[in-house]
């Protein structure tokens, strides 16, 4: 038997149809997953800053008796020398840039490869020519006293 | 005297036949394409050179339960060893982080898998039983190590000529494909630019491998001994914390299974299983199925033009990757993409299609198992 | 006096990098002919190590950092620094990983066709890779 015959006997025509709406049904079960996926893995990173934003509706009268440090005098890189200069203490020094840059996003900071590119460009955190980093005690001190003046 | 009459009866020569001979040409025909061609030399070389040991008469090498290359595709290929091994060292290598980053390309491989689906078709309707047309619809899923474990396990007759055939296209990619993208596209749809993908994180790589394997698996079981060694291979790459392991399954293993994997497949290509009319049949199909999924990846991919949005349309070469003959399909989509538009770098949209392909082409094989064997 | 349209002058500012500038004309067209443009954003993933060799880059704009699995980094953000030198030096592994801390541009050229380059044309290779050596020389050999 040949022909369309043997594909009609066979179940040739269901089949292919069957195969290829499987694949397809996989493929695109697959793709709405990983679509999710960042999604989910970005509230599970936050998860911390999530449960204390919902706390912090519930104890809204607390939260404004205790105030949070004063960050008035951290701007842009203010604030993104201060936080990273936070990492860099518990660390010590000389550190591993990419470590660096793990802890911020495990933590959470916005950015983190973007703001170790920009301390580093304004001299903030500088080579140690052996493949480690310092960080530039004297420019930090005078941002934050420039900050407050 | 009759030493020497004794001697040279017990030589190959008296038992040479013309049939030998003409498969020693199609083994140098393949050592050729290998060497001076460098069409995927790996492969190639070692089934050349299988197919002229296979055709020297009265060696004994595939002779069932003695011959030496015999024993490599018995423990190595009807065992289902090899093609898994060589998924190990696959999925060590490959990045899921183009497909994680936009997962709409999955769609792409996907529709690449509509080839395998129509050439399985066209070849029943040629008299080739339901088993044979399968294994000869796999071919479209440029995918060796697939194309080789579903011959083995449906139609393993056909296993020598079927893995040639899959190998030669996977070499050809540069030739076959271009033509059939040019035709289905305008110059404007391939200059299309495609935006810089979002950034993949460690985690998502380590999970996705999983998750994969989770839902794949439970939904075609029989697709379970290459899919779970890719994605094992996979965890390896992405844990990050076996990098022994991980250079060992892309490395020492993938080398060593990839010299007992050619060696046998080219050794089943003896004189009376190849020189048929069929065999010329197997050749024409799969390059009409290596076309057709060609084809219907750029198809999809400008189906889903329709619906998206201006700067966030696909250019459609990228779907031509869909086919898995990874990373030949992405750079020739690459290239082709670059030749209208130096600027457009299109090689890590295209390795999206190219490895969910991949996923395509053994989810393709699962099913044709279930429901074949 | 012509004016240069757009891409012409990205033709002659790529021309005038360190990496090129040694080059005869015909030399430079055989490079060109290999160079694709590549963006990368923030905290991507450019090379890894151990894997094979397949990209020689050169930086047009942003920043790189090259690192170490022993924590050791630099980072690269002049333009016409390069990146992958393994593409043309044996085993053709890559020896460390390269991340884009910020959105940037690069030259990219594929490795097994660079390292062609190098190998088919002495005059023209052996520029390339004094080149590279030099670049390699300069950062110290951190590897």
């Amino acid at each position: 038997m040949n022909g369309l015959e043997a594909i009609v006997y066979h179940n040739g025509f269901s089949m292919a149809a069957v195969g290829i709406s499987i694949v397809f049904t996989a493929l695109v079960a697959l793709s709405i997953i990983i679509a999710q996926l960042h999604k989910l893995l970005l509230v599970w990173d936050n998860r911390k800053a999530l449960i204390q934003k919902l706390r912090g509706k519930r104890n809204a009268s607390e939260a404004a008796k205790a105030p949070e440090p004063d960050v008035s005098d951290f701007h842009n890189i203010h604030e993104e020398a201060r936080q990273f200069n936070i990492l860099i203490q518990v660390m010590g020094e000389p550190f591993s840039l990419p470590e660096l840059i793990y802890l911020a996003e495990t933590r959470g900071i916005r950015h983190p490869h973007a703001t170790a590119a920009h301390l580093i460009t304004k001299g903030l955190v500088f080579p140690d020519n052996k493949g480690f980093f310092l960080w530039n005690h004297e420019v930090y001190n005078q941002l934050v006293k420039g900050s407050r003046h | 005297m009759s030493n020497l009459f004794e001697l040279v009866n017990m030589s190959g020569f008296l038992y040479l036949t013309p049939q030998m001979l003409i498969m020693w040409l199609i083994a140098a025909v393949l050592v050729y394409l290998a060497v001076a061609r460098e069409f995927e030399p790996l492969l190639l070389l070692p089934i050349g050179f299988g197919i002229l040991l296979a055709n020297l008469p009265i060696t004994g090498l595939m002779e069932p339960g003695e011959g030496l290359i015999w024993r490599f595709y018995h423990y190595g290929i009807q065992w289902e060893i090899i093609p898994p091994l060589i998924f190990l060292g696959v999925g060590a290598m490959t990045d899921f982080g183009p497909v994680l980053a936009n997962p709409k390309l999955l769609f792409l491989g996907a529709g690449a898998q509509v080839g395998v689906y129509i050439t399985f078709l066209s070849a029943h309707i040629f008299g080739f039983n339901l088993a044979e047309s399968a294994v000869i619809g796999i071919i479209g899923g440029a995918d060796g190590p697939t194309t080789i474990y579903l011959a083995a396990k449906l139609a393993p007759h056909m296993l020598g000529s079927c893995a040639v055939a899959a190998y030669s296209y996977m070499a050809m990619v540069p030739i076959v494909q271009p033509p059939v993208m040019r035709l289905l596209t305008t110059k404007k749809e391939r200059t299309i630019r495609m935006k810089t993908n979002r950034k993949v994180g460690r985690l998502e790589k380590i999970l996705f491998p999983f998750l994969a394997s989770l839902m794949i698996i439970l939904l075609i079981p029989a697709a379970a001994p290459l899919m779970a060694m890719f994605m094992l291979g996979n965890v390896f790459r992405e844990s990050r914390v076996v990098e022994r392991l991980s250079h060992a399954a892309q490395n020492e293993l993938m080398n060593i299974s990839t010299i007992f994997l050619g060696l046998p497949v080219g050794a089943t290509m003896n004189a009376e299983q190849f020189l048929r009319p069929d065999v010329i049949f197997i050749f024409v199909l799969g390059l009409v199925a290596f076309m057709i999924s060609t084809a219907s990846g750029v198809l999809i991919a400008k189906f889903m033009n329709l619906f998206l949005k201006e700067g966030k349309k696909i250019n459609p070469l990228v779907g031509a990757a869909g086919v898995s003959a990874v990373p030949m399909a992405a750079r020739v989509v690459h290239s082709m993409g670059a030749k209208e538009d130096k600027k457009n770098y299109l090689l890590m949209h295209a390795m999206g299609p190219n490895v969910a392909g991949v996923i395509g082409t053994v989810m393709a094989a699962g099913i044709f198992l279930t429901l074949i064997q | 006096m012509r004016q240069l349209n757009a891409q012409e002058t990205d033709i002659n500012e790529i021309k005038e990098l360190g990496f090129f500038r040694d080059l005869l004309p015909e030399e430079w067209a055989e490079v060109y002919a290999l160079l694709n443009h590549v963006s990368t954003i923030e905290g991507e993933e450019l090379i890894r190590e151990g894997d094979h060799a397949h990209t020689f880059f050169i930086i047009l704009r942003g920043h790189f950092m090259i690192h170490y699995r022993d924590g050791r980094a630099l980072t690269l953000n002049q333009r016409g620094d390069i990146i992958g030198w393994s593409t043309v030096i044996s085993p053709f592994q890559y020896t460390a990983n390269v991340t884009s801390l910020t959105e940037g541009e690069l030259l990219a050229i594929p490795g097994d066709r660079f390292l062609e380059l190098v190998q088919g044309h002495a005059a023209l290779g052996e520029k390339l890779v004094k080149k590279i050596n030099e670049t390699l020389y300069h950062r110290q050999s951190l590897d």
